[in-house]
C-alpha cells in the first residue's frame, strides 16, 4: 500500500509530506493544493506509462512547477510503499532539475528498499535519453539487479494498472459511439471510458459485474435494473437504467453517472489484468491478480450526489477498504469541500491542507483536542466542526 | 497592533466589517473568523457553542492574539435575554472582559462618513435605531438599487472611511477596547446590558 507522499517544489507544494491511511480525505480551501496532489500521482503514473520525456513535453514546464522560483531547482515526487514481502519500506522517487524553462532537462530516479539504494536520486541524467530507452540506473551487482527488477515490476504494476484516478470534473457518457476506444481496466481521469470497462466486465467477468450491479442498485435506490447494450450495427454502447420493470429512466443524471463511474473504478480493479511489460523485454506477459493492492483517488466524489446517499457511499467505501478476507486490498484517497460528507469520516482519516501567507501549502492532522472538545459526546459531526475554522482547511 | 484577533461571531459577514473598519483606521491586525459549528447564525447557537469555541481557540491562539466575541443584541430574537445571559456567564467563567455595543454592527456602518455621503444621509448616531441592518438595507435599496444580501454589503465596505466612532458611542467603546487589546476580548451585548453595567 501507499504509505507516504512527499512533494518538493511541485507547484504550490514546496515541501509537503502526507502520511496516508487506508482511507484518506484531503480537505482544504480553494487553491490549497488538493488537485496538485492528485496531479502528482497522475504524473508519476503516466511517467511510467507514457515515458517521462513524452509526458513532460506534453505537459510543459509551467504545469509541472509553480510560478514562483524553485529554491534548489529540483522538483521531487517521492512515494513510499509497504507490503513488498520484506520488512523494509520501498520509496520510489522522481526528480526533475530544470535549467531554464525548456528541454533538455535533467532527471533522476530514486529506488530505495529499507537501507538499500538501488537507484540513486542524486544521479541526474539528461533528457532526451541518448542511449536507448532503459530508464533504470545500471551497473548493479546481479543479485541487486534482480531485486531491483522485482521492485520496479511491482511498482510499475501498481502505478500502471492499479491506480484509478478520477479528477474533479469526471463525467462519463451514457453512450459511446462504436468508433471510440478506451482502456478496459483503468478509467480515464474524466471517466469517459466507463462503459467500455463495464461492458467488458459484463462479458468477461459476469460474477464481478453482478457485484458492481448490486452495489450500484444499493447506492442508487431509484435504479432497479442496469443494462449495458451494444447496437449490432452502429456498435454504439448505451447505458440503460430502468426505474421499474421495463420502465426506462427518461434521463440519466450527472450524479447517477458519477456514482456509477466511482463504483466502476473500484470494481474494475477486481478483474485480472494482463500486462505486457515491454519495459523489461526479458519478462513474460504478466497477469495482475485482483489480490494486488489497488488505489482509488477520487476528487470531489460527493459532487452532484444527494446528501441522502453520502452515508451509504462512505459505507460502501469502508467495505472495500476493510477487505475482511484479505483478498482485495484497496486504498482510497478523496478530496472534498462538503462538511456533510466529512461528517462520515474519522478525524484520523483527514489531512488538512493549509496555505500559508507565502502561498505554499502545509499539511497537518486534525488535533486531538478537536475530538476532546467537540466530537467525543457525539453532539457535533466532524464536518460541522470544520466550519468553525478552528482546525484550518477553510477559505479565509 | 500585532497578533491576530480571533473573532467569534454569529454572522460570517461581521468579520468582513470589522476587518474593513480596522483597515480604514490603518490598524494592521489580522482577523481570523471563528464560525459556529453546523449552520451559521443565531444567538442561541452561539450561546450553546461559545464554551467550546473559546476552549478551542485558546488551544490555537498565540500569546499576542486576542479573542473577540461579537453578537447582536437583537431583543426581538431573544426577548428574555437568556442567551445573552448565558454568553455573559461563559465569558465570566473564562474571565473574559466584555465590550458592549448597541444592537447590530450595521449601526457602525451607518455612522460612517464615507457610507453616509455615498447614501446621501446626514451623519448621526444610529445606535438607537431598532434595526440598523434593515435600515441600511432600505437605504441601499432606495439610493443605490442594491441589497445587503446581493453585493450591497461589499459596496458599503468599499465606501467605509472607518470614522463611525465619532457618531457611534458603541463603536467608540468597542474600538477603545480593541486598541487596548486584552488577551481575551468580548464585543457584544446591547443597550440594556450597557445600562446595567
Amino acid at each position: 500500500m501507499l504509505k507516504q507522499l512527499r512533494f518538493k517544489n511541485w507547484r504550490n507544494l514546496r515541501d509537503v509530506t502526507i502520511d496516508l491511511s487506508p482511507i484518506t480525505v484531503l480537505i482544504g480551501a480553494n487553491s490549497s493544493g488538493k488537485t496538485n496532489i492528485f496531479d502528482g500521482l497522475k504524473f508519476m503514473r503516466d511517467a511510467n506509462v507514457k515515458g517521462l520525456e513524452k509526458l513532460v513535453a506534453a505537459m510543459g514546464y509551467t504545469t509541472i512547477v509553480s510560478n514562483s522560483p524553485i529554491e534548489d531547482g529540483v522538483v521531487s515526487l517521492e512515494f513510499t510503499f509497504d507490503g513488498f514481502q520484506t520488512s523494509g519500506l520501498v520509496t520510489d522517487s522522481l526528480h526533475l532539475k530544470f535549467d531554464g524553462r525548456n528541454f533538455p532537462f535533467n532527471y533522476a530516479r530514486g529506488l530505495v528498499e529499507g537501507d538499500v539504494i538501488f537507484e540513486d536520486k542524486t544521479h541526474f541524467r539528461e533528457l532526451p535519453i541518448k542511449n536507448g530507452s532503459m530508464d533504470i540506473y545500471a551497473g548493479q551487482a546481479v543479485e541487486i539487479e534482480q531485486r531491483q527488477r522485482e521492485l520496479r515490476t511491482t511498482l510499475i504494476q501498481n502505478y500502471q494498472r492499479r491506480w484509478q484516478l478520477l479528477a474533479e470534473n469526471f463525467f462519463p457518457a451514457s453512450r459511446l459511439s462504436g468508433s471510440e476506444t478506451g482502456d478496459l481496466y483503468i478509467l480515464e481521469s474524466d471517466g469517459k471510458n466507463m462503459l467500455f470497462s463495464l461492458e467488458f466486465m459484463l462479458d468477461a467477468y459476469p460474477e464481478l459485474f453482478k457485484e458492481f450491479d448490486q452495489d450500484a442498485r444499493w447506492l442508487l435506490q431509484h435504479v432497479k435494473t442496469l443494462a449495458i447494450t451494444r447496437h449490432p450495427e452502429t456498435r454504439e454502447i448505451e447505458l440503460r437504467l430502468y426505474e421499474e420493470t421495463k420502465k426506462l429512466a427518461p434521463t440519466i443524471s450527472m450524479g447517477t453517472l458519477r456514482s456509477l463511474a466511482m463504483l466502476a473504478a473500484i470494481h474494475s480493479l477486481n478483474m485480472p489484468q494482463p500486462l505486457q511489460l515491454s519495459y523489461f523485454s526479458t519478462l513474460e506477459p504478466n497477469i495482475i491478480p485482483p489480490e494486488t493492492p489497488g488505489l482509488i483517488f477520487i476528487e470531489e466524489p460527493d459532487a452532484a450526489l444527494n446528501p441522502g446517499v453520502l452515508q451509504k457511499f462512505v459505507e460502501l467505501l469502508r467495505g472495500y477498504v476493510e477487505n475482511p478476507d484479505g483478498t482485495r486490498p484497496r486504498q482510497i484517497i478523496l478530496t472534498t469541500h462538503n462538511p456533510t460528507f466529512l461528517n462520515y469520516f474519522e478525524p484520523e482519516e483527514v489531512r488538512v491542507l493549509q496555505r500559508g501567507e507565502d502561498g505554499h501549502t502545509s499539511v497537518h492532522l486534525i488535533p486531538d483536542y478537536i475530538h476532546d472538545i467537540w466530537l467525543k459526546d457525539g453532539e457535533y459531526g466532524l464536518g460541522e466542526v470544520w466550519l468553525t475554522n478552528l482546525f484550518g482547511g477553510t477559505n479565509p | 497592533m500585532s497578533g491576530t484577533i480571533w473573532l467569534i461571531a454569529e454572522d460570517e459577514t461581521d468579520k468582513t466589517i470589522i476587518e474593513a473598519i480596522l483597515r480604514a483606521k490603518k490598524v494592521t491586525v489580522r482577523v481570523e473568523s471563528v464560525r459556529m459549528a453546523g449552520k451559521t447564525g443565531g444567538i442561541s447557537r452561539l450561546a450553546a457553542q461559545l464554551e467550546k469555541l473559546i476552549e478551542t481557540t485558546l488551544k490555537i491562539k498565540k500569546p499576542k492574539d486576542c479573542i473577540a466575541v461579537l453578537y447582536d443584541a437583537d431583543e426581538a430574537k431573544d426577548p428574555q435575554r437568556l442567551h445573552q445571559q448565558k454568553i455573559a456567564a461563559t465569558c465570566q467563567t473564562y474571565k473574559v472582559k466584555a465590550i458592549l455595543v448597541h444592537q447590530t454592527i450595521e449601526s457602525w456602518l451607518l455612522a460612517d462618513s464615507g457610507v453616509c455621503q455615498w447614501l446621501k444621509q446626514k451623519l448621526q448616531n444610529w445606535d438607537e435605531e431598532s434595526d440598523p441592518k434593515h435600515k441600511l438595507d432600505s437605504l441601499l435599496k432606495d439610493n443605490k438599487k442594491h441589497r445587503l444580501s446581493s453585493g450591497g454589503r461589499q459596496a458599503v465596505i468599499e465606501h467605509l472611511k472607518g470614522d463611525g466612532d465619532a457618531y457611534s458611542p458603541s463603536m467608540k467603546v468597542a474600538l477603545k477596547h480593541l486598541k487596548d487589546a486584552p488577551c481575551l476580548l468580548i464585543i457584544g451585548g446591547g443597550r440594556r446590558a450597557l445600562r446595567r453595567r
